[in-house]
């Protein structure tokens, strides 16, 4: 199968590009196998508001299920609050991927490295390049663009779904891990 | 000292005794002009080279590591390449990531503190040849004694006549041709070395911006350091469309000047509109108030389109490099005025006036190179009156009904929002204008930057950027707004005011939003991050297209911002300093707070200022819409005075931040002066560079950067209180790190008291001293008479 191209024109990176999720197991298996996972929300869920906050209801639902940290970039913080969610940090984005890049990094709950993050919400250009500064600066992390566009410089990645689809998909890997 | 360099010899005796004569203070000058001070270089560091500061460099970088985020992971300059460098590869030259990103950064900052220094040179010749070398440098008259505080904290001497400038100005051109150098394949391939380098040219960016203005300022009476600087007109409906419009587009004020000097000498200001976008629009209205300025560089598509301007000047700098099809298309005869930027157009520079005008009218040529600012204004005036009539009702920008019969033709494949930086909804507001609601395109009228990379997606040649201005000519017949003219230098007296407030953090701090209109929502943000801080009593400064774009919102009695707050360099000020080149006197009043407030030895002194303005100044550097490698060079010179800058989204694309770590105790130690002993200070300033994602997190950390490990109890109080309450008003919560900037118990903010203590005791929070701070040893201080402030 043939890689999407990145959502924003002519985002494209190096030699190597993010995997696909094809399903729901690829993400459940990604968090079974992770030890400590974090998970960055932004504030750009989407430009269209009602979308924007399903998919922000989404992914929390699914921290919460996974029981992964939570880090608030930008005003993130409000919506999460408000969803009875207290992010476990509000540094910025930008601070955040920095900290992940360090392997001795306590982690934003003092729990120790993080070894899988997910990242959703972030302008597209500024998403790409965090994710390209974790993918050249901290080799040993997994990073997961969460977000419904495809980001060639994550490990894992949707690709360019509508919301619909991108909602099933979260969604059923909710259900998958509270099984 | 005897110092030699290609053009001038300098000898200077102290004191020398002979049998036959004592000599003292003998300064001889062969081949330079200087006036009463000594040209001869002082200081411990004058003129420094690409490695002189290196160790300065190093403490900030130990404690602001790169991140870097690569935007490409191979490099392509030789012809090894490409070379794949991520995964820990290293390219056939031996480069690393890390080092290849430095060095674009490194290339980024040479290419723009070549720009503001080529544009310093051009400035500087020009005036030199029309009002002589020895013209005064006035920057302020009495109100200013340190003229160019930049030229004399880097170059040691002190210039007094537009003729002194010209040894700086060739240091700065010598420094970045070295700097440059160092990118070449097989030189520097250390990052860290690469980073200074970065700060080095930062600075050199600075020397050229601050030669450039102080120069044009002193010859052309512009406003000097006049925080009552008129207000001017800003704004497409400013202008009067029954008159022929010229518009002047980039950031070199020369060739418009001309034009001004013509229509006045010919006595048709009165028949003409003079009209500007981007930096020579801010100049030109600080020369002459009857210019006006249409808005920031986002401004040209929709404006040229309109058919307003009846010609177009363009001179250097951001100026779009396709605006000869952009003028083709409105039949707007175009005049290029800069070497560097020809833009194809034939040289018509020696032939007669008429004959140019003749052929520009005629449409024989649709553009000309005029390299003589005197023929520019000539030509442009004398063709803006032919073609005024010829042109009437031309215009590029579709009517109503034709946006919705095209935007019916929209396949909506989604390109246009695909290519769009802005990430605008293009394709659901095109579907809606298709079904005849042009509403939704309209509201994006302020979020558009104007790019235009949506129209060059389009498979179908739908003129997008157009559709968007067509929809939004009731917002454009209401654009019409007041900016104070580019005021110039910090007056001395106004240093002398505020400098113990800021020094002990009384004064809040100093934010200065500067840099281009790349906004990641639009300009509402900037102007509201505006008005907060000024409201919160920080000194507000704006330079550039962010000074346009602040003026451009009003409050809600009508007001822009520089009608609703003064022009001083006070609490609660909002200063409009002019131009990109203007930013140098951001820089020089943090300089010059050390100088005068702090009575610091100033000249070729870099080290110790940048070490006081960091551990003292509460400067912090917003660029939020920041594009251009200008931009880039100039944060880099408030980077090596360790002033704090934040970027918008768009700015990670600069691909590295300079980030502190506020969770590693061990990076925030300084000497304390008094004692020689070293103290923890806390993550004040927590990062140096740093890309913040929406404006509520730029002002949080605005708020946060602020503070300094100088700031007094009572100015560390006054800090916390903005901080918690912004971060309390925008983040709904407390601020989880607050116990890090809490040193002792008055400190703590009184409104805040019972939350702040019983977090500070969640935390085993610990009082620590407040030092008398450097990062530099602490013997060897140079101060002029009195305790160091």
């Amino acid at each position: 199968m043939t890689r999407p191209a990145p959502w924003q024109t002519a985002e494209t990176c190096g030699t190597r590009q993010a995997g696909i999720i094809k399903g729901p197991q690829v993400l459940a298996a990604l968090l079974k196998k992770a030890r400590h996972p974090l998970m960055l929300v932004g504030n750009q869920g989407s430009r269209d508001p009602e979308e924007a906050d399903e998919a922000l209801n989404a992914v929390i639902f699914l921290a919460q299920k996974a029981g992964i940290s939570l880090v608030a970039s930008g005003k993130a913080v409000l919506s999460c609050r408000e969803r009875g969610l207290s992010p476990d940090s509000t540094i910025p984005a930008t601070d955040c991927a920095n900290r992940l890049s360090d392997p001795a990094w306590a982690g934003v709950d003092g729990k120790g490295p993080h070894d899988l993050v997910f990242i959703i919400g972030l302008p597209y250009g500024m998403e790409w390049t965090l994710l390209s500064g974790l993918k050249n600066g901290a080799p040993a992390l997994i990073t997961v663009a969460l977000d419904r566009y495809y980001h060639p410089q994550a490990s894992w990645s949707f690709a360019n779904l509508a919301h619909h689809e991108w909602l099933e998909m979260i969604s059923e890997t909710t259900r998958v891990i509270g099984r | 000292m005897v110092l030699l360099d290609r053009n001038t010899v300098y000898l200077e005796v102290q004191e020398v005794e002979t049998d036959a004569a004592r000599i003292k203070d003998l300064r001889v000058t062969i081949g330079g002009i200087r006036g009463l001070a000594p040209a001869v270089p002082r200081g411990p560091m004058p003129m420094p080279g690409p490695g002189t500061l290196r160790r300065w460099d190093r403490k900030l970088l130990s404690r602001y590591r790169p991140f870097y985020m690569p935007f490409c992971e191979l490099c392509c300059l030789c012809t090894f390449g490409k070379c794949d460098l991520s995964g820990g590869r290293k390219g056939a030259c031996g480069i690393t990531m890390n080092a290849q990103q430095s060095r674009i950064v490194l290339l980024a900052c040479c290419i723009g503190a070549a720009t503001h220094t080529a544009h310093a040179r051009e400035i500087l010749d020009h005036i030199v040849s029309r009002f002589g070398e020895r013209h005064p440098l006035d920057t302020g008259g009495s109100q200013i004694d340190i003229t160019a505080p930049i030229t004399r904290l880097v170059c040691g001497f002190e210039p007094q006549t537009v003729g002194d400038l010209d040894r700086a100005l060739r240091y700065a051109e010598n420094q970045i041709t070295q700097l440059l150098a160092a990118t070449h394949t097989g030189q520097e391939g250390d990052y860290l070395d690469l980073e200074s380098k970065v700060f080095h040219a930062g600075m050199v960016d600075h020397l050229g911006m601050e030669i450039a203005d102080i120069s044009q300022v002193s010859a052309y009476s512009f406003p000097r350091a006049d925080a009552d600087a008129p207000l001017v007109e800003l704004g497409m409906a400013s202008v009067d469309t029954k008159k022929p419009v010229i518009l002047v587009v980039g950031h070199n004020v020369v060739p418009s000047v001309g034009i001004l000097e013509y229509a006045r000498e010919n006595d048709l200001l009165g028949s003409i509109e003079v009209t500007g976008i981007c930096c020579t629009s801010l100049d030109l209205t600080r020369y002459s108030e009857k210019a006006k300025i249409i808005g920031p560089i986002s401004w040209q598509l929709r404006y040229i389109r309109s058919g307003i301007p009846s010609v177009v000047v363009v001179d250097e700098q951001c100026v779009r490099t396709d605006l000869p099809d952009e003028c083709r298309a409105v039949r707007a005869p175009v005049i290029a005025t800069s070497d560097k930027n020809a833009l194809g157009l034939p040289d018509r520079t020696g032939d007669p006036a008429d004959e140019i005008v003749e052929d520009l009218v005629s449409g024989r040529v649709t553009g000309v190179l005029l390299r003589d600012p005197d023929i520019v204004g000539e030509v442009a005036v004398k063709t803006a009156n032919h073609v005024f009539e010829k042109r009437k009702g031309i215009t590029a920008i579709p009517p109503g009904e034709s946006v919705t019969a095209s935007a019916g033709e929209c396949t909506h494949c989604s390109f246009c929002q695909r290519a769009c930086p802005a990430e605008l909804p293009l394709v659901e507001v095109i579907r809606e204008a298709g079904a005849g609601d042009t509403g939704a395109l309209a509201s994006l009228y302020d979020l558009c930057i104007g790019c235009g990379r949506c129209e060059s997606a389009c498979p179908r040649g739908l003129p997008l950027h157009s559709f968007i201005i067509s929809a939004s000519c009731e917002r454009i017949r209401d654009e019409k707004f007041s900016i104070r003219s580019g005021r110039g230098a910090i007056s001395d007296v106004e240093i002398r005011e505020v400098g113990g407030p800021i020094v002990l953090g009384e004064i809040p701090g100093i934010v200065a939003f500067v840099g281009c209109s790349n906004f990641p929502r639009g300009g509402s943000e900037l102007a509201s991050m505006c008005r907060e801080f000024a409201r919160r009593r920080f000194i507000v400064c704006t330079s550039g297209c962010a000074a346009i774009t602040a003026g451009q919102y009003r409050n809600d009695e009508g007001k822009t911002l520089y009608e609703e707050f003064s022009g001083k360099f006070e609490a609660g000020g909002v200063l409009n300093v002019g131009s990109c080149v203007s930013n140098a006197h951001i820089s020089g009043a943090a300089i010059k707070i050390a100088a005068i407030f702090a009575k610091r030895e100033l000249d070729g002194n870099y080290e110790e200022i940048a070490d006081y303005v960091h551990n003292r100044v509460g400067a912090v550097g917003v660029a939020w819409g920041a594009m251009s490698q200008k931009a880039a060079a100039i944060a880099s010179g408030f980077w090596r005075l360790g002033i704090p800058v934040i970027v918008g989204p768009h700015g990670s694309k600069y691909r590295r931040m300079l980030l502190g770590r506020a969770d590693h105790p061990d990076d925030w130690k300084v000497n304390d002066a008094r004692t020689g002993e070293e103290v923890c200070i806390g993550p004040v300033p927590e990062h140096l560079f740093v890309a913040a994602e929406t404006a509520e997190e730029a002002m949080v950390l605005v708020a946060k950067l602020s503070m300094r490990p100088n700031d007094t109890t009572r100015g560390r109080s006054i800090k916390c209180t903005h901080y918690i309450d912004l971060h309390r008003r925008l983040y709904g919560t407390m601020p989880g790190d607050i116990h890090l900037f809490i040193r002792n118990p008055a400190d703590v903010p009184l409104t805040f008291k019972d939350e702040i203590w019983a977090h500070l005791e969640a935390h085993g929070w610990k009082e620590q001293p407040v030092p008398d701070p450097t990062l530099l040893e602490p013997k060897g201080r140079r101060v002029k008479g009195g305790k160091p402030k």
